[in-house]
């Protein structure tokens, strides 16, 4: 009989356990939400009001992601204000801005640290990449708040559209036949092509070195050691900053044509030693921001087109 | 060595010694090797020491009486003669190499600093003895 009222009593307590530690937060949709406006108003009060702010959740069973946005659209200016946040957090915070955001998020929405994900992202134009994406979470191996994501330098789109087609004086019909027809076979080909025409291309320049990876979709190319792309050259070459540009070619069929998506990463490293490591070059965006935003115009609105065009041309 | 010779020959090679590794220091930024605020940083580990060196030689040759009062005609000791001019060279000769290591290099960039404290406490400091010495 002793026994009997011990495994009830045992049974009793281990219900309540086991409802405590449901893992399905879908149940919680409510409350989550709710804790969303106070997340905001937390970051009101720590004075971060300005710069970030809640943009909505995202509740899976296992996983809340909440989205924070810098509340900017120019991707100058989100770099400077995130580089300021994280360069503040570390100046004033024993804890660096992703723990600080990521453990704040914890105990606001009552959750466990691996159930825990912050997505940081700035303000963008319909159909834009943010400039600026990164994924705050929590790492088990470290048991600390990782952040990993990119900052963008600059990104820009050229669509081959039939008004760009006429200029070029080839018959409309016939290339947006092909462009029709590209199937996955004949995009790796023309990635191919394309990755040949940024070998000619920069293989005028000053002892350019080349690493062109031919993956399934993108295709990137990246160009070490050139000198006076970006950045603007001076009297004296050794006083010229020594570039690295990554370019990244993305290549879509659709029915309007060819959608090309160009972005292209600049750093530069010290002109008179040519910089050994790929962690001796610093990023172009303050300091040569405009510069590259031209040259990544310039680049994608004309040169890009322009190669396309010619591999097409040779292919028919 | 005569004392005044050695005097205008040490503050000679001290000045020379500065001027090419501030010079060097300029040129790195110009051709992008160090940004703005790393040129900042190596400035800051640089000049301060060599200044109060210089403030006690300037000080020396604006001060009439001091010049008068001097003992010039006394031998200086090699040793102190080999700090002073050979010191100073090698002084250059350590800085230029250090500050050509790993130019833009930001994670390197903290020993750099590093090394280049070490520079100017070994150097900096046993000139600084030796100027106070002959200067006085």
């Amino acid at each position: 009989m002793r026994a009997a009222i011990q495994t009830l009593i045992i049974l009793f307590i281990t219900q309540f356990t086991t409802q405590g530690q449901s893992t399905d937060l879908f149940s919680d949709s409510l409350f989550f939400y709710e804790q969303e406006r106070n997340y905001q108003s937390w970051l009101n009060d720590v004075g971060l009001g300005e710069a970030l702010s809640t943009d909505g959740i995202q509740i899976y069973h296992n996983k809340i992601a909440l989205h924070l946005k810098l509340q900017t659209s120019s991707a100058d200016t989100a770099y400077w204000l995130f580089q300021r946040i994280v360069k503040d957090f570390g100046d004033s915070s024993p804890f660096s801005m992703e723990q600080t955001l990521l453990y704040r998020m914890i105990s606001i929405m009552e959750i466990r640290p691996p159930e825990a994900l912050i997505i940081l992202r700035n303000r963008t134009a319909y159909g834009q990449l943010p400039s600026i994406d990164y994924r705050i979470f929590y790492d088990p191996a470290t048991n600390l708040a990782v952040m990993k994501g990119a900052l963008r330098s600059i990104i820009r789109d050229s669509i081959l559209l039939p008004a760009f087609i006429l200029n070029t004086k080839i018959n409309q019909q016939k290339l947006l036949n092909t462009v029709h027809d590209f199937t996955n076979s004949k995009l790796y080909k023309l990635k191919q092509k394309l990755g040949e025409k940024f070998v000619e291309h920069f293989s005028g320049k000053t002892e350019p070195r080349f690493v062109v990876k031919l993956c399934q979709n993108p295709l990137i190319c990246e160009v070490m050691n050139v000198k006076g792309e970006v950045v603007p050259t001076g009297y004296f070459n050794i006083l010229d900053p020594n570039e690295r540009l990554v370019f990244t070619v993305e290549v879509r069929s659709e029915r309007k044509g060819l959608h090309i998506v160009c972005m292209i990463d600049g750093k530069y490293g010290s002109g008179l030693f040519r910089p050994r490591t790929v962690k001796a070059y610093r990023d172009m965006v303050p300091e040569y921001a405009g510069e590259l935003a031209r040259y990544s115009q310039q680049f994608t609105q004309i040169l890009l087109p322009e190669w396309i065009m010619q591999i097409i041309n040779d292919e028919q | 060595m005569q004392k005044k010779i050695f005097r205008q020959r040490l503050l000679y090679a001290m000045l020379s010694a500065k001027l090419v590794v501030v010079s060097w220091t300029f040129f790195m930024w110009l051709t992008k090797g160090y940004n703005f605020s790393q040129l900042k940083d190596i400035l800051f580990l640089v000049v301060p020491l060599f200044s109060t060196n210089l403030i006690i030689m300037v000080q020396y040759y604006l001060d009439d009486e001091k010049i008068a009062a001097a003992d010039n005609q006394a031998i200086v000791p090699s040793p102190i003669r080999i700090i002073g001019i050979v010191g100073s060279l090698l002084y250059c000769f350590y800085m230029v190499s250090v500050l050509s290591m790993v130019p833009g290099e930001t994670e390197a960039f903290n020993d750099l600093k590093e090394m280049l404290g070490w520079g100017e406490i070994l150097f900096g400091v046993y000139l600084g003895y030796v100027v106070k010495a002959v200067f006085k």
